[in-house]
C-alpha cells in the first residue's frame, strides 16, 4: 500500500457515482446518458482492479466480500501504513542526525567552530528526541539526509517561508543550526573515499591475516623438522635457536600489531630457501629477515641445509619433482622426531668390521630413514681397502630418484615388488636367496646392507660390490635390473647351478683380489689418490680415541677410534676433504657429505688402474669381476661415473640420480597456464653443469615439450646442489635433470 | 395503457436488480464482467424508455422525478384505466340490450314466438340490470352488439364451452334466450332513412 491508495479508492467511488445515479433514474423510468454511464463503469472497473491490487500487495492473504469488509481492511492497512510512515519519518530524522554527526565544520575561528558544533549537537539531540517520541514525529521538510543540509542552507525568505516555518515549528534547534551555518563551512566525508578506506582496511587486514598464517605455518614447519648433527651440543644449540625462532614467529603472528613481512617462499620451502641466501646477493632479503625476525635469522644462519630434515608431508604445490613424490611413495617408516640422531647399532657381521677397521669410513650421522634419505652402501675410495667390502657403513645419501622415471619404475611393477619383498624376507635365512635377491635390492638400506653382508660372509664380496652398483643402477635403469635378475635367477636355478655359480664367484674373487693386490702399488704410483693418502694419515693422526663415544656415534664400526668431537662437521665440507694433521685433531677426519658423494670404490680403482688407459678398458674391468654377468648392468653404470679420472678431470659427468642426491635447494617449476590449459605434459630433459659452489650453470634443454621448457629452465636455474667432490676436491659436474610436468 | 405495462415495469425492475448487484461489487472493488453489466444497463434503459412511453401515452402531460412519483403516477393511471374499462363494459351491455329490442322473432307458431319474446325481454332486463350495477359489471364475451346474436347462436359445445360458461355465469337469461333462438328466427329491422 502506498500513496496510490487514497486516489484509487476515491476514483472507484467517483466512477461509481454516475452509474449509481443512473440506476436510480432508470429505476424511476427516467432517461440516462448510457454512453457516459458505460464509460464510468469502465473507469469503475479499472479503479476496482487497482484497489484490489493495492490491498493484496499490502495483505496478500486478504479476502473480502463487500464494501464493509473492504473498508475494514482499508482501515487496517491505513494504520499499518501510518506506523510505517512514522517509522520512516523517524528513520529520516535519525539519518539526518547521523549525517550531521558525520560532517565537520570548518571555520577560520575556533570559537565559531565551537559554537556551531554546539548548535549541531543540539540539533542532533533534537532530531533524536523527535525520533524517539512515542507519538508521531514532526514532519521534516526537504530532501534526503545526504542532501538536506545543502537544501536547508539554500532556503530563503520569503520564497521558502513555508518550509522554514515548518522547520522552525518542529525543529527549532535544527533551524538555529542551519541559520548559523554557511554551506562552505560544512564538509561531509565522501562516501566513496570512505568506502575506499574501508576496502583498504579490509585489504590490510586480509594481508595481515595471510602474513600471520604464513608465520604460523613456518613456525609449524620449524616444529616439524628435526636437526641432525653429530654433536649433541650443536643440536641442543640449534634447537634452542629454533625454539626462539618459533616463539618469535608465533609472537609476531599472534601479536596485536601488524606482523613483519617475511621474505621468501612458502613454509615448506622456506628453510631451504633461507639456507641458500648469500651476502651480498641476497642482502636485501637477509636484511629484511634480520630486521623483522632476528631469532629466525640467527637460527637460519647457524643451520646448514643438510642438518635439517623435515618429515615428508603433503606436497605444498601442484608440481613436485618426481623425486619428491617417489620419495614419499617409497617411505617405509616415519622419521622419529628426535633432533639428535643416535647412531644405528653396529652390525655384527665380520664384513663390516673389516670395512671399518680397514680405513676411515666417513660417517654421516643421519641414521634415520626419512622420506628423502635412505641408506646406501658407503664405498671407500681408499685403494688400500678391498674394494668389494667398501659397502659398509650406514652412510645416508639422499634418496635420489630420477625425476623422469615413473613411480612404477621407481618402485617396480607389482610383481617386482612382491619379488623384492620376498627377497628381503629370504635374506635372513637363505644365503643363496640373499645373494639372489641382492641384485634387485629394495629401496631399503637395511636390506641392502644385509644382502651385502651376506654376500661378504659367503665370500661373495664381488657380488656385494656389484650389488651396490646394481642398487644404484637399478634406480636408473630398471630394464637392466630385470635382465640382471633374470640372468641371476637363471644362474642360480637349481642347486647345481647354484654351487657352480658360488664356485665360480669364489674363483673370480680370489683372482680379482690377487690382481688387485698386484696392481695396488702400481696404482699408488700412477694415481695420486687423496683417499689413499688420507686413510693412513687419519688413523695415525688420531692414535688415541675415545672409543666409547665413538661407538655411540659410529653406527657400523664399534672399533673405531675416532672421537666424537673430532668427527667431521657436516657443514664444514672443505675441511673434510683435507687430510687431517696431527696439529689439528679437532678438524674433521671425514665428512659425511664427502662420504656420500665419493665415487664408488670400483670406479676409483678402475680409474687408478686405467689412469692412462682408455675409458673403455675401465668399463670392462667390472665385467670380469662380476662373474659373467652381463655387461649391461654394472658396466653401463660405471661408464657413466665421472670418477674414472679423478685427478685429471675438472668436470665430470654424473647421473641424474647422483645429481638428485646432491640437491639441497629445489624450486618447484611453475606449470605454465597455457600448457596446463592445453593439457601439455611430459618431461623436460635439461643439461646442466653443477658448479663447484653447487650452483647450476650452462643450463639448456635437451628435449621436452617446448611449452614447458622455459618453466623448467627457470626453476632449475634456482636449484642448489652440494658440490661434487672428487678426491676431496670440489669439481664441476655435468648432469642431466629431468623435470616432469603432470597436470 | 396496455398490457405492456406490467411486463415493462417487471423487466425494468429485474434488470435494475442485476445492475445494482454489479455496482455493489464494483464498489467493493470486486471483479465484475463489465460487458455483461453494460448489456444489462442497455436493457434497463430500454425498459425505462418503454415505461416512459406508456405513461406519456396515458398521461401526455405527466412528469415525475423519481420512483415514488412514478409509482404515484402509475397508480393514478391504473385507476383511470379501470374506470374506463367499466364504462366500456356497461355501454356494451346496454348496446346489446338495445339490439335485442330492435329485432323481432319469426316462427310458424304463435306460442313459440310468444315464448321467445318473453325470453328476449328477460335478457334485455338482465343486461340493463347488469349495466346498472355499481362497480364493475360482469364481463360479456363476444363481439360488438350488432354481431353478437349471430356469434352467440353459432357457439357450440364443447368447442366454445368457455365462452358459453362465461355467458351462463354472468347472464343466465341471455344464455337461455340464445339457446332457444335459431339464427333464422331473428330478424333485425333495418332503419330506412326518411
Amino acid at each position: 500500500m502506498n500513496s496510490f491508495w487514497p486516489p484509487a479508492l476515491a476514483s472507484l467511488d467517483d466512477s461509481l457515482t454516475l452509474p449509481c445515479e443512473s440506476l436510480g433514474k432508470l429505476n424511476a423510468g427516467l432517461a440516462i446518458d448510457i454512453a457516459e454511464v458505460i464509460e464510468q463503469l469502465n473507469l469503475a472497473a479499472e479503479s476496482a482492479r487497482t484497489v484490489r491490487e493495492l490491498v493484496l500487495s499490502e495483505l496478500p492473504e486478504a479476502s473480502w466480500q463487500n464494501r464493509e469488509e473492504l473498508d475494514a481492511l482499508v482501515e487496517e492497512i491505513r494504520k499499518t501504513i501510518e506506523v510505517r510512515n512514522l517509522e520512516q519519518r523517524r528513520s529520516r530524522l535519525l539519518a539526518l542526525a547521523t549525517e550531521l554527526q558525520r560532517g565537520s565544520i570548518a571555520h577560520r575561528r575556533a570559537l565559531r567552530v565551537n559554537e556551531l558544533n554546539q548548535l549541531r549537537d543540539q540539533a542532533i539531540n533534537e532530531l533524536r528526541s523527535q525520533a524517539g517520541l512515542g507519538g508521531a514525529a514532526q514532519p521534516l521538510p526537504g530532501p534526503e539526509a545526504d542532501q538536506w543540509v545543502a537544501w536547508a542552507c539554500g532556503l530563503k525568505e520569503p520564497e521558502d517561508s513555508e518550509s522554514l516555518q515548518t522547520l522552525r515549528n518542529g525543529f527549532a534547534q535544527l533551524d538555529d543550526f542551519i541559520a548559523n551555518l554557511e554551506p562552505d563551512m560544512w564538509t561531509v566525508p565522501d562516501p566513496s573515499l570512505q568506502q575506499q578506506a574501508e576496502l583498504e582496511a579490509l585489504l590490510k587486514e586480509e594481508t595481515e591475516k595471510n602474513l600471520r598464517s604464513r608465520l604460523l605455518a613456518l613456525a609449524t614447519e620449524l616444529e616439524r623438522g628435526s636437526i641432525v648433527h653429530h654433536r649433541a651440543f650443536r643440536v641442543t644449540q640449534l634447537n634452542q635457536l629454533r625454539e626462539e625462532a618459533i616463539n618469535e614467529l608465533r609472537s609476531q603472528a599472534e601479536g596485536t600489531g601488524a606482523p613483519q613481512t617475511l621474505p621468501g617462499p612458502e613454509a615448506a620451502q622456506w628453510v631451504g630457501w633461507a639456507c641458500g641466501l648469500k651476502e651480498p646477493e641476497d642482502a636485501e632479503s637477509l636484511q629484511t629477515l634480520r630486521k623483522g625476525f632476528a631469532h629466525l635469522d640467527d637460527f637460519v644462519a647457524n643451520l646448514e641445509p643438510d642438518m635439517w630434515i623435515v618429515p615428508a608431508g603433503p606436497p605444498t604445490s601442484g608440481i613436485l619433482p618426481e623425486a619428491e613424490r617417489s620419495a614419499d611413495n617409497t617411505q617405509q617408516e616415519p622419521s622419529p622426531p628426535e633432533t639428535y640422531q643416535e647412531p644405528s647399532p653396529p652390525e655384527t657381521n665380520g664384513f663390516e668390521e673389516t670395512m671399518v677397521s680397514a680405513g676411515p669410513i666417513p660417517i654421516k650421522l643421519k641414521a634415520r630413514k626419512s622420506s628423502k634419505w635412505r641408506r646406501v652402501p658407503q664405498v671407500s675410495h681408499s685403494l688400500d681397502e678391498p674394494s668389494p667390502s667398501a659397502i659398509a657403513s650406514d652412510t645416508l645419501t639422499p634418496d635420489y630418484v630420477t625425476p623422469a622415471r615413473t613411480e612404477e619404475e621407481v618402485q617396480g611393477t607389482p610383481a617386482q615388488k612382491g619379488a623384492l619383498l620376498n627377497g628381503i624376507k629370504g635374506l635372513v635365512t637363505d644365503p643363496v636367496r640373499r645373494l639372489k635377491h641382492a641384485v634387485e635390492p629394495p629401496f631399503n638400506a637395511e636390506a641392502f646392507r644385509e644382502a651385502s653382508a651376506a654376500s661378504a660372509s659367503t665370500g661373495h664380496r664381488v657380488e656385494s660390490a656389484f650389488t651396490a652398483e646394481i642398487f644404484r643402477e637399478t634406480s636408473a635403469t630398471p630394464t637392466t635390473t630385470s635382465e640382471i635378475r633374470t640372468r641371476v635367477q637363471e644362474l642360480f636355478e637349481g642347486k647345481s647351478r647354484m654351487l657352480l655359480a658360488v664356485a665360480a664367484v669364489l674363483v673370480l674373487t680370489v683372482v680379482g683380489a690377487i690382481m688387485w693386490r698386484s696392481h695396488r702399488n702400481h696404482v699408488r704410483s700412477a694415481s695420486v689418490s687423496a683417499s689413499e693418502r688420507k686413510t693412513p694419515d687419519l688413523t695415525q693422526s688420531n692414535p688415541v680415541q675415545d672409543t666409547s663415544v665413538m661407538s655411540s656415534i659410529m653406527s657400523t664400526d664399534p672399533n673405531s677410534t675416532l672421537p666424537v668431537d673430532k668427527q667431521a662437521k657436516p657443514k664444514d665440507q672443505s675441511a673434510a676433504t683435507k687430510p687431517p694433521t696431527p696439529a689439528g685433531p679437532e678438524k674433521p677426519a671425514s665428512k659425511p657429505d664427502n662420504a656420500v658423494l665419493q665415487p664408488p670404490l670400483t670406479i676409483a680403482k678402475n680409474a687408478a688402474k686405467t689412469a692412462a688407459a682408455s675409458p673403455d678398458s675401465a668399463t670392462e674391468a667390472p665385467d670380469s669381476v662380476l662373474g659373467g654377468l652381463p655387461n649391461k648392468g654394472p658396466s653401463s653404470m660405471i661408464s657413466s661415473i665421472p670418477a674414472a679420472q679423478p685427478k685429471l678431470a675438472q668436470k665430470v659427468q654424473v647421473s641424474s640420480g647422483v645429481a638428485q642426491g646432491l640437491l639441497v635447494h629445489q624450486v618447484t617449476p611453475r606449470y605454465p597456464a597455457q600448457a596446463r590449459q592445453a593439457r601439455v605434459q611430459g618431461t623436460v630433459v635439461l643439461q646442466a653443469l653443477i658448479g663447484k659452489d653447487g650452483s647450476v650453470r650452462n643450463l639448456h634443454a635437451l628435449s621436452g615439450p617446448p611449452m614447458l621448457t622455459q618453466a623448467a629452465l627457470d626453476a632449475v636455474k634456482q636449484w642448489r646442489y652440494k658440490p661434487y667432490y672428487l678426491d676431496g676436491q670440489p669439481v664441476e659436474a655435468e648432469t642431466q635433470i629431468n623435470v616432469k610436468f603432470t597436470p | 395503457m396496455s398490457s405492456l405495462w406490467p411486463s415493462t415495469i417487471a423487466s425494468l425492475n429485474d434488470t435494475l436488480s442485476l445492475l445494482g448487484e454489479s455496482v455493489e461489487k464494483l464498489r467493493a472493488a470486486k471483479a465484475v464482467d463489465v460487458t455483461e453489466v453494460i448489456e444489462e444497463l442497455k436493457m434497463a434503459a430500454e425498459s425505462a424508455r418503454n415505461l416512459r412511453a406508456l405513461i406519456l401515452a396515458e398521461l401526455p402531460e405527466a412528469s415525475w422525478q423519481n420512483r415514488q412519483e412514478l409509482d404515484e403516477l402509475l397508480e393514478k393511471i391504473e385507476k383511470r384505466v379501470e374506470a374506463r374499462n367499466i364504462e366500456q363494459l356497461r355501454s356494451r351491455l346496454l348496446g346489446l340490450a338495445a339490439e335485442l329490442e330492435r329485432g323481432s322473432i319469426v316462427h310458424r307458431r304463435a306460442v313459440r314466438v310468444k315464448q321467445l319474446n318473453q325470453l328476449r325481454d328477460q335478457a334485455i332486463n338482465e343486461l340493463q340490470a347488469q349495466a346498472a350495477v355499481k362497480g364493475a359489471p360482469q364481463p360479456l364475451p363476444g363481439p360488438d352488439s350488432d354481431e353478437w346474436l349471430e356469434w352467440a347462436c353459432c357457439l357450440k359445445e364443447p368447442d366454445d364451452a368457455e365462452s358459453l360458461q362465461t355467458i351462463r355465469n354472468g347472464f343466465a337469461h341471455l344464455d337461455e334466450f340464445v339457446a332457444n333462438l335459431e339464427p333464422d328466427m331473428w330478424v333485425v329491422k333495418t332503419e330506412t332513412p326518411v
